[in-house]
């Protein structure tokens, strides 16, 4: 806005500088004209002098030569004045004076008394209306009143009241004293005004100008001009007569300029010469017009030609100042998304880099000279491997390419750059010569992706519970809620003991965390409580995160609930660990069992038994009643078994009709072990002898059972014990049946 | 002796004259002596500057001299001498746009008319009274006639208000004009044009209809057939080869070509 304002400001200070230089121009022009129509005023008022010059120099010599002729009458004339005298020697004048109508000759007394026109003698003129009035004698042209008429015969003297009419014939009568024999006669002359009229006329013609001639007391003697009539006085009531003087008069007043006037030297009158101004300077006012008129519209034509010009300037500075600022635009952009230009010349092999390429890295601009090697020399070994190819690939099948690779600041650290570029030449190959593009920091944008991907990990299906080096909860996740049931602001400053179910022993815990700390991790299954009591199976892995000195700074624990896994566990445990006709532990179990049973013997120094108990003809029952009494058999036999020893005790069967007794805590003496053995043994035989309910009726059949003690023996191990116990069983068997015989280790084949 | 050689030579003069006719004595002499007024403008005028002879006739006689092979000779004459001259053989022809009149035909053998030339009147400009035909036969009118010229018994006739002045001489007329003694004066054409174009202040006044056109030819004495007929033949000729047109165009004469 302020800048439009100020634009707007300079557009009205060129126009107003326009509009004065213009205004300028044509006063100029307008002064120039002026001064040129002065001077073409000047010019016509200097050809009106010469008019004036001239005119008076002719009317000057008109008189003249008529004084001359008038003087020429008497020394012609030998005799007394007369008509018949003078008659031939006036036409004789009259012929060398062609402006002269008519020569008479004036008695004071009598009037004219001779003239060339014969009708005008005994004619009277007064003589008072001739001027000048002579100072002395001597003889003088006296200039009279103009007459209307074509001679004193039929014309009339005209006044000022009543001057001659327009277009009327007229006369002007001219007088001077002449002397025949001493006596004083008056010669006058009747000058013919159209003589002057065609002579003047044609000097100056009447669209030029008109010519007055007045006698020196203001009346018009002759005139071109047909308004003006002869006999008429220059005065008026508006112009009175304030001098005796005509010409001191038109000196005082003032004149059109183009009015000249010339007060004739020897004679009473005075010529103007009135110039037609309009004539005069019509021309040339109508050239002027021209001129004004042709230099406005060329003026104006200018200007707007100049405005539009400076229009177009604006624009075009508009549009540059736009362009710049599109410029720095895109520079900003540029710069605010780190993204640098780069062009790679093929045919001179030279990578051209902007110097935000180098900013992107941390370095000075124009720091080194970019070069494909250098290139590959700051990406990361990961990212350089195969990237030509990559590029190479991308552009065959697009004319572009798109990459990320991690790229070496200063700082040595590595950021991620995306690398775009696109081939804006081609060779005639259709090989690519010009590539361009961008190089963008997608770092901070790769950093969102990971913590993005972290954040969606954390949230899994797996628990997360992260604790700080002193097992203070920090975080947990919605899987922990939903496994444990304890929510996070729950958890978040409790331990994880919390969780903790009785199910394991110190010991386990010892050697959890003794793996923890030697191998940074551990992994197992564990029993904990939820937070309604309920106890439930885990499979956990719990991590050790270490800072870069090493030093433990959090604890990182995975879980799942495997409760559920468990039970199935145990289902499929059974399957695999108990004889399924009689639910007795089966031979793996009680493998499994024993070798723990020994460890622990040994390991307590207690006492522990194993009996082998096999039913005596067996064989018969299933031949003679079928496999199901012998099964109904056993399962009651199995029954007998386990109610004859404690709970912490174990049967198993082998199979077939062998049945296992495995003792445990006999106690730490060895004979009251045997004792005990001996005694459950007895017990053991007795129920079995025992009459079994079958389907076809009561049954009996007795039993043989070895037994053998351990305890002491560390080089054992559980196959050993059956098979002492078998062979007890065996001798027991062979001392005839129903027996109970110990395994004699001295003596082991006895 | 005076008396006796006047007589000799009048003698002498008729013998040759009733002897031998004009043309066999210019074709002997191989002279033609023409008579010609050399200030009748555009038809027979001496250029008052350069003194050289010009005109129309001037022009048509030395193309009949031409003609007949014969060496040309002007003579000096007027319309006021024209008939003496003719019959006391100062030149063979008068050849100056000699007007038809009962007169002249009396007296002479007049050719057949090349001119023909109305009367028109010489006004001055700044006289504003006269603008037309029309005006001048009116009352306080001054007209000029010459003296001899066949207008003093034209206007004679003519003017009903009007005055007649008649005056001494050609010129005369002029300067009554000029002076304002006459309103105007009455000429012809070929001398009216050459007012026009001689005098400033002259104004040629043409008849609004044909008032009285006089047609012109040339001059030779009776009885002199050969001759007569030798310029009548010419006469015809320069009519139909346009010599005659191209003459008076020539002069600014070509209005009065007769006939037309």
């Amino acid at each position: 806005m302020q800048t439009f304002l100020r634009r707007e400001k300079k557009i009205v200070r060129y126009f107003i500088a326009g509009i004065i230089i213009v205004a300028l121009l044509i006063g100029l022009i307008f002064v120039a004209l002026s001064n040129l129509r002065q001077e073409a005023i000047q010019t016509h008022r200097h050809i009106a002098n010469l008019h004036a010059y001239t005119l008076e120099e002719h009317f000057s010599q008109t008189l003249q030569h008529i004084s001359l002729t008038m003087d020429r009458l008497a020394p012609l004339s030998h005799e007394e004045p007369s008509q018949e005298g003078l008659f031939s020697i006036f036409n004789e004048l009259l012929r060398n004076a062609p402006y002269l109508r008519s020569l008479s000759l004036l008695d004071e007394k009598e009037g004219i008394i001779a003239s060339s026109h014969k009708p005008n003698i005994g004619k009277r003129i007064s003589l008072e209306h001739f001027l000048p009035i002579p100072f002395g004698e001597t003889p003088l042209l006296r200039i009279g009143l103009p007459w209307e008429g074509r001679d004193f015969d039929v014309a009339r003297e005209s006044s000022i009241q009543n001057p001659v009419q327009t277009d009327a014939i007229s006369f002007l009568p001219l007088l001077k004293k002449v002397s025949f024999e001493k006596r004083p006669y008056f010669v006058i002359a009747n000058l013919n005004m159209d003589y002057l009229s065609n002579r003047y006329t044609y000097t100056l013609p009447l669209e030029q100008g008109s010519l007055t001639l007045w006698r020196i007391d203001g009346i018009s003697l002759f005139s071109s001009d047909p308004n003006t009539r002869l006999g008429s006085s220059h005065y008026s009531q508006e112009h009175p007569q304030d001098t005796d003087d005509f010409f001191t008069h038109i000196g005082i007043h003032k004149q059109p300029t183009l009015n000249v006037f010339r007060v004739a030297k020897f004679f009473p009158f005075v010529v103007e010469v009135h110039t037609n101004e309009s004539n005069a300077l019509g021309y040339w006012d109508k050239e002027r017009q021209k001129v004004l008129g042709i230099t406005t519209l060329l003026i104006v034509f200018s200007g707007a030609l100049a405005l539009a010009l400076i229009v177009r300037y604006y624009k075009e500075n508009e549009r540059q100042r736009a362009q710049l600022s599109y410029e720095k635009q895109f520079r900003v952009a540029m710069e605010a998304t780190q993204t640098g230009l780069w062009t790679w010349d093929f045919k001179i092999n030279r990578i051209a880099w902007d110097p935000q390429c180098f900013l992107l890295l941390g370095l000075e601009p124009g720091a080194f000279e970019p070069s494909w090697d250098k290139i590959i020399a700051l990406t990361h070994p990961e990212d350089a491997l195969n990237m030509r190819l990559f590029i190479q690939e991308q552009i065959e099948a697009n004319s572009s390419f798109l990459i990320e690779r991690r790229m070496k600041t200063v700082n040595e650290l590595w950021v991620w750059i995306q690398v775009r570029g696109k081939v804006i030449e081609w060779s005639k190959e259709h090989e690519p010569t010009l590539l361009t593009g961008v190089y963008i920091n997608i770092d901070a944008q790769k950093r969102a992706e990971q913590l993005h991907l972290s954040a969606v990990a954390f949230e899994t299906q797996e628990a997360i519970l992260i604790t700080d080096a002193r097992e203070r909860v920090v975080k947990v996740n919605e899987a922990f809620t939903r496994i444990t049931g304890y929510r996070e602001h729950e958890m978040i400053g409790q331990t994880p003991r919390i969780l903790k179910s009785d199910k394991h022993d110190h010991a386990f815990y010892e050697s959890m965390w003794k793996a923890l700390l030697e191998h940074g991790y551990w992994q197992g299954e564990l029993w904990n409580k939820r937070k309604n009591g309920e106890i439930y199976a885990e499979s956990i892995t719990i991590t050790a995160i270490r800072d870069t000195k090493g030093k433990t700074t959090h604890y990182i624990a995975n879980f799942n609930d495997i409760t559920t896994h468990k039970a199935a566990q145990q289902q499929i445990q059974a399957l695999a660990y108990y004889d399924p006709l009689t639910h007795l532990a089966n031979r793996r179990l009680l493998d499994e069992t024993l070798e723990q049973t020994i460890r622990h013997s040994i390991e307590e120094n207690h006492f522990g038994a194993l009996l082998f108990i096999d039913l005596d003809h067996f064989k018969e029952l299933n031949d003679t009643h079928g496999h199901d009494a012998g099964d109904m058999l056993l399962i009651q036999t199995a029954s007998r078994l386990k109610e004859s020893i404690r709970e912490s005790d174990m049967v198993a069967r082998l199979g077939g009709d062998e049945f296992i007794v495995l003792l445990k805590n006999l106690g730490t003496q060895k004979g009251i072990a045997e004792h005990l053995t001996q005694s459950i043994a007895k017990k053991i035989l007795a129920l079995l002898c025992e009459p079994y309910a079958l389907a076809h009726g009561n049954y009996l059949l007795g039993a043989s059972i070895g037994c053998t003690i351990f305890g002491s023996r560390t080089n054992i191990d559980g196959a050993m014990l059956i098979k002492e116990a078998d062979i007890a069983m065996y001798q027991a068997k062979e001392s005839g049946r129903g027996q109970v015989y110990f395994y004699d280790q001295n003596n082991p084949m006895e | 002796m005076a008396h006796l050689f006047l007589i000799l030579t009048l003698i002498t003069t008729l013998s040759v004259s009733l002897c031998a006719d004009v043309l066999s004595t210019i074709l002997e002499t191989r002279k033609i002596r023409v008579c010609i007024w050399p200030e009748y403008y555009s038809i027979s005028y001496v250029n008052p500057r350069t003194q050289e002879l010009m005109g129309i006739d001037v022009d048509l006689a030395k193309e009949f001299a031409k003609e007949l092979g014969v060496n040309l000779a002007f003579k000096e004459s007027s319309f006021a001498t024209l008939i003496q001259d003719i019959t006391t053989q100062k030149c063979d022809m008068a050849m100056f746009a000699i007007g038809h009149t009962p007169e002249r035909k009396e007296r002479l053998y007049l050719t057949s008319p090349h001119l023909a030339s109305d009367v028109y009147a010489v006004t001055s400009k700044s006289n504003k009274r006269i603008q037309t035909w029309d005006d001048i036969d009116q009352e306080g009118v001054v007209v000029a006639v010459a003296k001899g010229t066949y207008h003093v018994a034209l206007m004679q006739k003519s003017l009903q208000k009007a005055q007649l002045r008649v005056v001494d001489s050609l010129h005369a007329r002029e300067q009554e004009v000029e002076a304002g003694r006459a309103d105007v004066f009455m000429t012809d054409y070929p001398f009216g044009i050459r007012m026009v174009e001689e005098r400033e202040w002259a104004k040629l006044i043409a008849p609004t209809k044909p008032f009285n056109v006089v047609p012109y030819g040339w001059a030779m004495a009776q009885n002199e057939p050969a001759f007569q007929g030798k310029v009548e033949v010419f006469i015809v000729a320069i009519k139909h080869d346009g010599r005659l047109l191209e003459a008076a165009k020539r002069h600014h004469l070509e209005p009065i070509v007769f006939p037309k």
